[in-house]
């Protein structure tokens, strides 16, 4: 992994991100979506940049419960209704 | 609601000088495809197309940096590639830089492909050399896609906004929500109604 993260060349090669922290990009994807969204609809600078904080938050948290939903759909309620 | 005079006579009267300045106006739409935010600077909205450029390459860059340059090509990509289009020449640019310099053309199908480890070792002599671009796999390859195609979706709405939203509607919805004028001409007091 060390070896990996080294020779890692931005743009060229893939992000060394791993099986694990993929899903942190939920962040940064959510903040670009609120930029760009946000740009088209804010009345001015100041009010485009508390926008996009606030729809940045509101998309990680709603994706965030849809993730939790579907963790409950899959792991405890599928199993429940396919019974013993 | 009671409406007030001014009001009725921007939202309820027909304004044939607005109706004619919100029709479609394709130069601000081919701005925009050519440079994210272009399209707004023209037309006088110059801190909105910086903010469009901002969000829009934000998540263009970030899925470069995810994925790779391998996420943008329209030959084994192409579905995506579709997405990643209405970013407009950026995805274009780099897309041709990819197919001419990054791939190399395969001697038993004559297909234009990636550089394979395996054959830049071959070609440099060297044990440690590299291919010029990795070829991006699983996550990475699907999570930088989506950033690309994502831009390209964001930016095609900046396109539209450009092309057909005017001055005028944005400051009439600024006047009815009460927010200061968000444009230079309204805070000059150009008439807008």
């Amino acid at each position: 992994m060390i070896g990996a993260t080294l020779a890692f060349r931005p743009i060229l090669d893939p992000a060394p991100i791993g099986p694990t922290g993929w899903w942190l990009l939920l962040i940064p994807m959510a903040l670009g979506v609120a930029m760009a969204y946000k740009a088209v609809r804010a009345n001015n600078p100041r009010a485009w940049v508390s926008q996009v904080l606030v729809m940045t938050i509101q998309i990680v948290v709603g994706i965030t419960l849809a993730a939790f939903a579907a963790h409950v759909m899959v792991e405890w309620v599928a199993p429940a209704l396919a019974g013993p | 609601m009671e409406l007030d005079a001014h009001t009725r006579c921007t939202y309820l009267m027909p304004n044939t000088d607005t109706h004619k300045r919100e029709q479609f106006t394709p130069q601000f739409a081919v701005a925009g495809f050519l440079v994210p935010g272009l399209g707004h600077v023209l037309r006088g909205e110059t801190w909105r197309g910086i903010a469009i450029f901002a969000g829009v390459m934000w998540l263009w860059v970030a899925g470069l940096l995810v994925g790779g340059v391998d996420v943008i090509d329209h030959v084994d990509n192409k579905w995506w590639f579709l997405g990643q289009a209405a970013v407009g020449a950026p995805t274009f640019a780099v897309d041709i830089i990819h197919q001419k310099a990054f791939k190399h053309t395969d001697p038993v199908t004559g297909e234009r492909r990636n550089i394979t480890p395996d054959e830049a070792r071959a070609q440099s002599g060297d044990p440690n050399a590299r291919p010029p671009a990795s070829e991006s796999l699983a996550h990475m390859e699907e999570i930088g896609s989506l950033f690309g195609a994502i831009a390209g979706m964001m930016n095609l709405l900046c396109i539209l906004d450009a092309a057909w939203r005017s001055r005028d509607r944005r400051n009439r919805e600024s006047r009815r929500t009460g927010a200061p004028a968000p444009i230079a001409g309204a805070q000059r007091g150009e008439a807008t109604a």
